[in-house]
């Protein structure tokens, strides 16, 4: 497959108080070399723990993964131990840009101490050997200038001084930034990125996600970008992926998905966008519990397209067009364009 | 900069806070029942004996007046005289007080040592057995009265199975008398025998000083553990591949123990209070030890310096970790 | 009532903290019913020297002291002596302490500054050491001991409750209760209080578990209730002459101390994870 990453009937759950939480029902999900792919969805449609499971944090003792694929550059992620993971793969070709840029610095250090620790693990001039405690001093030359180097292309003013701050020192968006920069510096082949706009100022986002998309096309990188905002999603994807409660309903190319979308949920979702002809429409009804989630396709109790072979089993995958696919037995065809 | 203003600011408050120490001193000092005058005199003094003697320790004069005295005289390091001895007490608070800070340190350093590994791996195998039977010890640790425990160790190491000394600080003559701490002296001597007779006196005063200190410890690092765990940077360091290992005894722990030194303030409290019985039941020289006798002699002149100068090493105490944190936490700066 | 129910429901399942429960029942039932539990009841005054310092027996189930005495009964009597204590100096450095603290941090002027002025003062020095100054200025007697607790232990409250007030105060709701005209008074009470109430409670039996440990260390310094009080510290310092020998004379007062605190403790800490789940002690669940 020419695909980085195939993720194939991805099934987890995670125990609760009140049982297993179906969080991933048999999820299929791809993201080609070099692309950018959003995935979208409402709070708790699983696409924080999709990420999570291709990144392999998820919580031990909660979590449960049944069947499933994860399919990585020719690895099966779900195969390797933790160990393995955690050297080989975060951190070096899978990276991370966490939502909240704040929170996600250790308050009691300087930026450029946790940078540094990041290189002295990940940075591409590691060699297998050379783990522990070396830290050769050459190494840390050719690191500190890569790093100096790739602060400047985030566009953060002053480099130098910025290393020596401490995170609180710094505004949000220059945290986003050194994330963004962070996240690079051991050239991975994807980048996972969790809403990472969420918790800026609109008028850093744009900006944000201007620089992440310009970055990741002349590096090659794929970005799996998880979000809520479908505006964002469309600011930087290439192709965009529908999750509901725990199932991806549709993924599309990013023009398609916006005006041509097949599937009941994604076509409310963007009515759901407030605009000028209809106000603000919701969509009646509510997100299902997933201990005990309706059987089938799970949007169906507030699907009005709804029939008896929707709620018996779940609609396979459905080519709808050159890289769009969908799973419903009632696609939608007419396009509703939105602005 | 700013770090400097937080000291000088809490630097201002010292001295009002020792006053308020000296006038609650002094207050108390001023409702014995007894009439020390008439103690002092004994049964067959006259009436003029007892004036003289009024006249003598300056109690004649008007509350203010004494108050005002008492305070010039504490501040040119006159603690007053003991009724017991008729010597001045400040002399021997001063000879004493190396002895209890000796033991003091080192139990702080020993309830750290134990505690603050103990306290991280329970945090790290939450609900584990370890965690389990940490949590009983740091309970029974809050729990057991220090006098109590101290006379259980005596009972177990001293008499019975007779590893240790029964009390005393060091058999003999101690080292020469440098800093007043045995153990710097000895080593300055470059006495082995001796440093190792003054150590072997201090391990179970030193234990029993230690123990809820250490439980206290225990349980702050471990809730500073857990909370630290479970924060965001954790899990970025987590996402990004570092290894377990370092994050949690290298960054964790560093964010855990800076939330343990604002309690060092209160672990030294707990030490200072319990002193005082553990080094009656040792017989250790220190200012515990001297309060109990002047208890017993009813000296209470002896107990009124004990309680200034306990006050006033437990204000510096606390002034100190306050300075401290105020170092070490970069978000105080802000 | 249903609050209360919700209460002992949670305690119950709650294992630790229910043991604490137990022990502490425990410790109310020995004191009420000491003179019927007692096997030698009269021996809180009474002695018999032939028969002192004898091992542990059917007869002496703790063994006797130095007088003769059966310490199980003295201990059993003691415990009435330890809870009038604690009761008493917390009620009372409570019924200080807390409005002390409600005033002085509803009310920013000097005179709360004063206040807390005075309290950290008194805080800056550890209990046992002003109380030790205290008892021992005023002579050995259980009316002078909790005069010493109460008296050092107020300030602990006022700072508390001021702390706790400020910030409830801070809240919104608040702030649009006193705009609608809300009396301080009405404030206070059916605001700030109900607020803070459950960290009080918290902190109140805990407290008690503090409070018997620096009354015991009080009566093994000698300056408790005079002999021949069955005082648990007293008790303990008279064993130490007859160590190692006489070693059931120094256990048995000392673990009725131990089993008493932690009991205290563990209520405590239980009930600190049902009424504010926020400063759990273990985070779990």
């Amino acid at each position: 497959m020419g695909d980085l990453l195939t993720v194939t009937d991805l099934e987890v759950g995670f125990t609760t108080e009140r049982g297993l939480a179906r969080v991933l029902d048999h999820v299929n999900f791809s993201i080609g070399r070099g692309e950018i792919v959003g995935l979208v969805g409402e709070s708790g449609c699983g696409k924080t723990t999709l990420a999570r499971s291709i990144l392999g944090v998820l919580p031990a003792n909660s979590a449960r993964i049944g069947s499933g694929a994860i399919d990585f550059d020719g690895r099966n992620l779900l195969a390797e131990n933790a160990r393995t993971l955690a050297n080989e793969v975060r951190g070096r070709q899978i990276t991370f840009v966490p939502q909240d840029p704040f929170s996600s610095f250790n308050p009691v250090f300087t930026i450029g101490a946790q940078i540094d620790e990041l290189m002295k693990w990940k940075s591409p001039e590691a060699e297998a050997g050379d783990r522990r405690r070396l830290y050769r001093r050459a190494r840390r030359r050719t690191d500190r200038s890569q790093v100096m180097e790739l602060l400047r292309t985030v566009q953060l003013p002053d480099p130098d001084g910025i290393l020596r701050k401490y995170p609180h020192e710094v505004s949000g968006g220059q945290r986003q930034r050194l994330m963004i920069a962070m996240s690079l510096l051991p050239r991975p082949k994807l980048i996972i990125a969790d809403e990472p706009t969420t918790a800026l100022d609109v008028t850093i986002q744009a900006q944000i996600l201007k620089l992440l998309r310009r970055l990741a096309s002349e590096r090659g990188v794929s970005i799996l970008f998880t979000t809520h905002d479908l505006g964002t999603a469309y600011e930087i994807c290439d192709r965009i992926t529908v999750m509901y409660a725990g199932q991806e309903v549709e993924s599309a190319p990013s023009d398609t998905f916006f005006a041509a979308p097949r599937h009941p949920y994604t076509t409310r979702l963007l009515e759901s966008l407030p605009s000028t002809e209809h106000g603000i429409k919701g969509i009646p009804g509510q997100i299902p519990g997933l201990v005990d989630p309706p059987s089938g396709c799970r949007f169906h109790p507030r699907c009005a397209l709804a029939s008896d072979a929707c709620i018996n089993e779940r609609p396979g995958v459905t080519p709808a067009g050159p890289a769009h696919s969908v799973r419903c037995y009632h696609p939608v065809s007419a396009p509703e364009a939105v602005s | 900069m700013r770090a400097l203003v937080l000291t000088v600011n809490r630097l201002i408050w010292f001295v009002p806070t020792i006053l308020g120490l000296l006038i609650i001193t002094f207050t108390i000092s001023h409702i014995i029942p007894a009439d020390p005058i008439a103690f002092i005199a004994g049964d067959n003094a006259s009436a003029e004996q007892i004036a003289a003697l009024k006249e003598k320790f300056g109690v004649d004069k008007p509350l203010p007046v004494q108050l005002w005295n008492y305070i010039v005289g504490v501040v040119q390091g006159d603690f007053g005289v003991s009724l017991y001895t008729h010597r001045p007490i400040a002399n021997d608070l001063l000879s004493r007080l190396p002895a209890t800070l000796e033991l003091a340190f080192v139990a702080i350093i020993l309830s750290a040592a134990i505690g603050i590994p103990l306290g991280v791996l329970a945090a790290v195998n939450r609900n584990s057995m370890l965690d389990h039977v940490l949590r009983i010890v740091t309970v029974s640790g809050l729990a057991i009265a220090a006098f109590w425990l101290a006379i259980l160790f005596q009972l177990l190491f001293a008499m019975e199975w007779s590893v240790t000394p029964l009390q005393g600080r060091v058999d003999g003559w101690g080292p020469d008398v440098h800093t007043g701490f045995f153990l710097i002296d000895s080593l300055i001597m470059a006495d082995w025998e001796i440093f190792g007779d003054v150590a072997h006196h201090m391990i179970l005063p030193a234990l029993t000083l230690a123990f809820p200190a250490m439980a206290t410890v225990m349980r702050f690092t471990r809730a500073g553990v857990l909370d630290a765990i479970n924060s965001n940077y954790v899990d970025y360091q987590q996402a990004m591949g570092i290894p377990r290992r370092v994050v949690i005894w290298r960054y964790v722990l560093r964010n855990a123990l800076i939330g343990t030194v604002t309690q060092l303030g209160l672990i030294f409290g707990i030490l200072i209070a319990n002193a005082v019985v553990v080094e009656a039941v040792f017989d250790w020289p220190g200012l515990g030890l001297y309060a109990v006798n002047s208890i017993l002699q009813s000296d209470y002149s002896a107990i009124m310096g004990f309680t200034l100068i306990m006050g006033m090493v437990f204000i510096i105490a606390n002034l100190l970790v306050d300075i401290t944190h105020g170092a070490i936490d970069p978000r105080e700066a802000h | 009532m249903e609050t209360l129910r919700f209460l002992l429901r949670k305690l119950a399942a709650d294992r630790t903290a229910a043991l604490g429960a137990l022990l502490i029942m425990l410790l109310i039932v020995v004191a009420i019913a000491a003179p019927l539990l007692a096997t030698h009841p009269e021996d809180v005054s009474e002695f018999h020297p032939p028969e002192r310092l004898l091992p542990p027996s059917g007869d002496h189930y703790f063994g006797t002291d130095r007088m003769g005495s059966d310490i199980y009964s003295r201990i059993l009597f003691g415990a009435r002596i330890t809870i009038t204590i604690a009761v008493i100096a917390i009620t009372v450095s409570v019924l200080i302490g807390v409005p002390i603290g409600l005033v002085a941090g509803y009310y920013r002027n000097w005179i709360s500054d004063a206040l807390m002025r005075v309290s950290d003062i008194f805080l800056a020095v550890p209990q046992i050491v002003l109380a030790i100054a205290i008892a021992q200025t005023l002579g050995p007697s259980i009316e002078n001991v909790i005069l010493a607790l109460s008296v050092t232990y107020w300030p602990f409250w006022a700072r508390l409750v001021y702390a706790e007030t400020r910030s409830t105060l801070n809240e919104t709701f608040i702030e649009a209760s006193i705009a609608l005209g809300a009396s301080p008074w009405r404030v206070m009470m059916l605001h700030v209080l109900p607020n803070i109430s459950s960290s009080l409670i918290v902190r109140t039996t805990i407290g008690m578990g503090g409070t018997i440990l620096t009354a015991a260390t009080l009566g093994f310094l000698g300056l408790g209730p005079p002999a021949p009080s069955p005082e648990w510290g007293r008790t303990i310092a008279e064993s130490r002459e007859f160590l190692p020998e006489a070693w059931w004379y120094a256990a048995a007062p000392g673990l009725a101390i131990f089993l008493v605190v932690m009991g205290f403790n563990l209520l405590g800490d239980g009930l600190r994870d049902i009424l504010d789940p926020r400063t759990r002690r273990s985070a779990d669940g």
